[in-house]
Formats: structure tokens, C-alpha cells, sequence
């Protein structure tokens, strides 16, 4: 992710790049909701939109002049603006909605990058914020087990909760200006529009850190802010307890799956080259030979081997424990009909091991599918 | 006039109609079922697909991107918008349960069960759309065993290669990599054009050029310059009777002004899709591919040599939608 808003930080705009975040549902709760769709379907269509094309893309079917009266009333408002038949979206409009009003809820949240131009906005990218693979196979089992009434925007889109990025999307309209000191002691200054991605973390030995990518570059910053402490508060009551006072053995597979993955989000921490040579719990160095630590994470190869996705921060570790532990190795290749039997039985299907496993059985083809 | 009551060849107005064979097919499923369509806009043979898969069948289904569809927008008179809307929402509900992957050169419609162990399919013309299945002048050509093995592996081939999948339902652009099969050849009388895009229309034009009695042909697009159409007027021209059951198009109107000259009688009729070139009451083909010039571009069609019962059937057809056709205005 950081890499992809550097690169394009240093391509030849001479603008600064903003990004702004759309999250929430508040979109239904708005007075006029189809002029903020109209507005929403500009970003969708790279920053300007024609009549015909908004019409299609909204009311199919609807004469232009409805459209065009929608465009004039937004106009008047400052919203947008108009040069012959394109229809920009101004800096205006962008606020209004950003300050709440948002894309269908179905889509969870929206990453929006963009330049301001004297004609109006350029939107540079459009991204979903995208789930996990947890979350999406979670979806696959709503839809599986009520195919009738689910939908997947009920489903948690990712494990940061929604009100996180409410709040933080919040902090950053308020036009609140962050002065935060990177580990170097050279002060960074972060403007609202200069913040890019922000991503922050509880590292093992409690330092909070936040990592701002943005057009003046990428930093690692201490932090101590509001947002830092209501952050803070936030994992400090999510966090899992530990592992090693479980007693996995008392725990259903689910219950593996699921705080495995929100304890590693938390406390795992992966090399530069991406493999785990060595690994923690809640900061406490795992010995490979640990009997707690081989408990847990032969649970969790089960479950991997079934399927079940994992972190993968996970999957790296569980590498390396195979690479010490030639014993758990030897489960990893058992019979492909019998291991999509049990994933059947165990509510596993349409998951995407059952999937490279039927495909390998149904086409030949490997199980790289 | 009633439609003729077959059981090979289906046309649209057929009871059990096109749609139900379609359906009928998918709920005979056991383990196995491949479904590939240009366009898939029918909810009735999603839910028969969605039913399949949740009773433990692994369903795979390939169709055209929503990439490759808003490149023909504007271009092919029978997609608009709102079909590919209707397209994406039906996706939507398959994907999951189905496992769907997609190219913008995906045209084949077929649809597949069991095929290594209990085969049973039918190749169309028409795409899984409802109004095409019921009312268009379409058709639905019942396949034997081989036949569905050859379907089966020419979608092997293609399936992998294809350019995305979808693998949530609102992520339809999201792509995973393919990989090449070889195909695995077989004689059969089922072709692809999976190793050459030409396959079926020199297939088509050598058998033109070999009519000495009669050709009946009917198509949605006829172009210019086809190797088909310089075939027929060839044939034409040397005295074999010529019959030509045609879309009214603005590019047919003009392709078969030539072909009137050269002695073939053209009729038309709205939305004639089913693609047939029967030959000298003796041979015959089906095919999902428009008689298109020839091309280097990779894409995917299926044609199909009748014969017995299965051409029978087709000439009846044709001489249904004949009866029903106009001459050209």
C-alpha cells in the first residue's frame, strides 16, 4: 500500500495529492440522497460525468431533464460545476461529501484519491476498502447458509471496526492540523490533505506508532494524540488474551481461528523480507520447543490445512514452525477428496481451499487453481 | 402457427421450452456442472444454479466480462445497458456458491452436467436471457456423451485461460491469474475454436462449397466480407438453392443485397439468432459463432455437425421460422 502512494506521489503532478475517506452509512440518512448520489457518481466516473452517462448510471430510463434539473440545483449550490456537457465536481461537493454524506453502505468504505484543478477536482483513484479474506469467506457463509436474506454488507468489513474510521475520517474534516515527531526527532508537519494512508500500530514494546505515507513522503511517527489514545483504548479492549492462558485445547475451531487472527494483527511482527524467523506472544518470546506455543499453532495448521484463512502473518509463522517441527510437516499433504469431505461437513464449503481442491478434482489441473 | 414439438433441437416457443431444458439439466446435476454464456441476465436459471450448488454440485460458470460487455455497448444491438446491469446483478447471485471466471472473448453458450460420469448438456444459440429463451427465434441442440466429454474439455482449456475471476460479489473486477492447458484432442463432432479462432467458420465453408442441392443458413450477423458469404454466393451462383434467414440488421440489409443478385432467396426475421447451415438435406451444422470474417483474435465459439435425427429436427425449424420470415424491406 505504501509503496503504491509513493509511487504515485512522485508522478508527474505537480499538485498535491489528497485523499479522503468516505465510511459509514450515513448516506441513507440523508434529506436529499439522490443529489449526493449524483454527486457520488461523479467520483465514480473519474471526477466529471455527462448527462446521458449519469442518467444511465442513476435512473436508467429517465429523461435528461430530470438529470439536468438535479445538475442545476447542485450547481447553484456550488457543488458543481458545468463546461458544456461535462459536469465537475467541485472542491465544494467533495466536502459535502465528505463531511457524511457517503457511497451506498454496500460498499463499505471508499478510498478516494484526487487533485484540485482550477476547473474543478480530478479524481485520481476510486478503491473499496477492501475486506480480509476472512471477511469475505465469512461473507460466503452468510450467503450460504441464508442465501434468501443475506446480504453482504451485513457482514463486518474488516476487523477495524467501522467506527474507527468514522472517527478518524472526523478528526481529519475537522481540519484538526497534527503536529507529530517521527523517532528522529525531525518534526513532520501533517495537514489534513497532506496525509495519504495512515496506519497505526501497538508495537511489542508498547510504543504506539503511527505511519504516514503521504506526497511528502513515508515517515514512522511516535504518536500521542487523541485519536492515539482513543486508539489506544480501542485495542487495549479488543485485545485477546493471551494464547498461552486460553488453554486451546478448550476452544472450538472457530474460536482459534478468529483470536488467533486478532491477536497477531495486534502482536505479530514480520521481518523486512517477509518471513518469520522468529515470532511473540503479546511481546513474550515463543520458543519453538514450548508446549503452549506447539499446541497452538498445530491447532492452527489444522486449520489451515482445512481451509480456515488465517492472517498472513500466520501462514508465515506457521512456515517456520514446520520448518522446525518435521513432524507437524507430515500432516500437510493428506488425501484431497477426504479434506474436501471434511470441509464440507464442517461448513467449509465454497471457502477458497474447498475451491483450489474441487477445481484440482474437477479439471485436473493441480492444486494451484 | 404452432411451433414444432421436438426433442433435439429446441427452438423458442417449444414445450418443454428452452429455458426448461436449460433448468432440467442443471437439477439433474450430480457432482458436476459447467455453464458458459455470452450474457447471463435469467434469475430463474441462476436459482437453479445457486439450488444445485447448495445440494453439494461444484459449479463452475464462464461468461463475458463486464469489462468485455461495456466494450461491445453501443455495438451489438441486443446488449444495452440495462442487460448488463440485469448481467451483473444475476452474477452477483451465483458467485460464492458458483464459482464464476470470465473473458472479454467468451461467446459459447452451453450448458454441462456430470461429464465423466453421467453426461448430459445442450450447446445454444441463445444467451442464458429469458426473453431469448422463450420468445426469440432461438435454439437448443441436446448433446450425446461425447459430446458433452468434448464440450467439457474445450471448456477446460478455455476456463483456465481466461483473463479474470470473480471471486466476491462486489468485487467483479477482481482478476487472479490464469494458466494454459493443453487441450486434450478427441474426434468427436463437436468443435471449438479454443487452438484456432477459425475452426468453425472454414469447417462451415468448406461444407458450403461441397452443397450441390440446396443450403439453408441463418445467422443474427452476416458480414461482408465472411469467407461464408463469398461461399454462398459461389453456391449461388452455380445453381444450388439458396435460402438465407436473417436479423434485419442495417449490416445484413447490406450483405445480402450481393447475395440476392446471386440468385439466394433472403427473409428475415426479428432477432433470428439461432445459427444453422444446413447442406443438401444431408449435412448440417449449429454454431454460436455470427458468420464473421476471419479473424487472428483469440475467442471461444462451438459448433456442432448434425445429422439423422438431430438435422431432421433443424430443417423443421428452419422451415418454421422460414414460414414465419419476410422478405426483406
Amino acid at each position: 500500500m505504501e509503496n503504491d502512494l509513493l509511487s504515485k506521489t512522485t508522478c508527474d503532478v505537480s499538485l498535491p495529492i489528497c485523499k479522503t475517506v468516505f465510511a459509514g452509512d450515513r448516506f441513507k440518512r440523508m434529506d436529499r440522497p439522490f443529489h449526493l448520489a449524483f454527486l457520488v457518481s461523479i467520483i465514480e466516473f473519474g471526477g466529471q460525468i455527462q448527462i446521458d452517462e449519469s442518467t444511465d448510471h442513476l435512473l436508467p430510463g429517465v429523461p435528461g431533464s430530470v438529470m439536468r434539473s438535479v445538475a442545476r440545483d447542485l450547481e447553484s449550490q456550488g457543488l458543481v460545476s458545468r463546461s458544456e456537457s461535462d459536469i465537475f465536481l467541485t472542491p465544494v461537493g467533495l466536502e459535502a461529501l465528505k463531511d457524511g454524506q457517503l457511497p451506498q453502505s454496500q460498499h463499505g468504505t471508499w478510498v478516494v484519491q484526487w487533485v484540485d484543478l482550477d476547473s474543478g477536482l480530478q479524481v485520481l483513484s476510486v478503491d473499496p476498502f477492501q475486506p480480509s479474506i476472512y471477511d469475505l469467506n465469512q461473507a460466503k457463509k452468510h450467503l450460504r447458509n441464508d442465501y434468501e436474506g443475506a446480504a453482504l454488507e451485513e457482514v463486518d468489513m474488516i476487523g477495524i471496526p467501522q467506527e474507527l474510521f468514522d472517527s478518524w475520517h472526523l478528526a481529519l474534516a475537522d481540519g484538526e492540523e497534527w503536529s507529530l515527531h517521527n523517532t528522529s526527532s525531525n518534526a513532520v508537519s501533517a495537514r489534513t490533505q497532506d496525509v495519504a494512508t495512515v496506519r497505526y500500530e501497538v508495537l511489542n514494546s508498547g510504543v504506539e506508532q503511527l505511519s504516514l505515507a503521504s506526497n511528502k513522503g513515508f515517515n514512522r511517527i511516535e504518536v500521542e494524540s487523541p485519536l492515539g489514545r482513543w486508539l489506544s483504548d480501542f485495542v487495549e479492549s479488543t485485545t485477546p488474551t493471551a494464547p498461552s492462558s486460553v488453554g486451546v485445547d478448550e476452544l472450538t475451531d472457530r474460536e482459534v481461528s478468529e483470536l488467533s487472527r486478532t491477536w497477531t494483527r495486534r502482536n505479530f511482527s514480520i521481518g523486512k523480507s517477509g518471513v518469520c524467523n522468529s515470532f511473540e506472544i503479546s511481546g513474550i518470546p515463543v520458543e519453538p520447543s514450548a508446549a503452549e506455543a506447539e499446541h497452538w499453532v498445530a491447532r492452527l495448521i489444522t486449520l489451515l490445512l482445512d481451509g480456515v484463512p488465517i492472517d498472513e502473518d500466520w501462514q508465515a509463522a506457521t512456515d517456520t514452525a514446520l520448518k522446525h517441527h518435521p513432524v507437524l510437516a507430515s500432516v500437510s499433504e493428506p488425501d484431497p477428496v477426504s479434506v474436501l469431505g471434511d470441509l464440507e461437513r464442517r461448513g467449509y464449503q465454497f471457502s477458497d481451499r474447498w475451491w483450489s481442491l474441487a477445481a484440482a478434482l474437477d479439471w485436473e489441473i493441480g492444486t494451484g487453481a | 402457427m404452432n411451433s414444432p414439438q421436438t426433442t433435439l433441437v429446441i427452438g423458442a416457443g417449444s414445450d418443454p421450452s428452452i429455458r426448461d431444458r436449460v433448468v432440467d439439466v442443471i437439477e439433474g446435476s450430480q457432482s458436476l456442472l459447467v455453464v458458459g454464456s455470452f450474457l447471463f441476465t435469467s434469475e430463474v436459471v441462476a436459482e437453479a444454479i445457486v439450488r444445485a450448488a447448495l445440494r453439494g454440485v461444484r459449479v463452475y460458470v464462464m461468461t463475458a466480462a463486464d469489462k468485455g460487455l461495456q466494450l461491445t455497448k453501443g455495438q451489438v444491438e441486443s446488449v444495452d445497458a440495462q442487460k448488463i446491469l440485469q448481467h451483473e446483478q444475476v452474477l452477483k447471485t451465483i458467485i460464492g456458491p458458483c464459482r464464476v471466471r470470465s473473458s472479454s472473448y467468451w461467446h459459447a453458450k452451453f450448458v454441462i452436467s456430470d461429464p465423466l460420469t453421467n453426461p448430459r448438456g445442450c450447446v445454444l444459440s441463445s444467451n442464458l436471457n429469458d426473453t431469448a429463451m422463450l420468445v426469440s427465434p432461438e435454439a437448443l441442440v441436446v448433446l450425446e456423451a461425447n459430446e458433452v466429454r468434448q464440450c467439457f474439455e474445450l471448456a477446460r482449456v478455455a476456463y483456465w485461460a481466461a483473463e479474470s475471476e470473480f471471486v466476491e460479489a462486489d468485487l467483479l473486477s477482481a482478476t487472479r491469474s490464469n494458466f494454459p492447458l493443453q487441450l486434450r484432442r478427441s474426434s468427436g463432432s463437436l468443435f471449438g475454436t479454443v487452438e484456432d479462432p477459425n475452426t468453425i467458420l472454414t469447417s462451415l465453408t468448406s461444407l458450403i462449397e461441397s452443397s450441390t442441392q440446396s443450403i439453408r443458413l441463418s445467422t443474427y450477423q452476416l458480414f461482408g466480407d465472411s469467407p461464408v458469404v463469398k461461399a454462398v454466393a459461389e453456391a449461388a451462383k452455380r445453381g444450388v438453392a439458396v435460402e438465407i434467414l436473417l436479423h434485419p440488421s442495417l449490416t445484413n440489409l447490406q450483405t445480402m443485397q450481393p447475395l440476392m443478385r446471386a440468385g439466394a432467396q433472403v427473409r428475415t426475421l426479428d432477432w433470428m439468432h439461432a445459427k444453422f447451415c444446413l447442406v443438401d438435406t444431408s449435412t448440417g451444422y449449429f454454431t454460436t459463432q455470427n458468420m464473421e470474417p476471419m479473424s487472428t483474435k483469440a475467442r471461444h465459439e462451438l459448433g456442432l455437425e448434425l445429422a439423422g435425427e438431430r438435422l431432421l429436427e433443424a430443417h423443421t425449424w428452419f422451415e418454421h421460422w422460414w414460414t414465419n420470415a419476410s422478405a426483406p424491406k
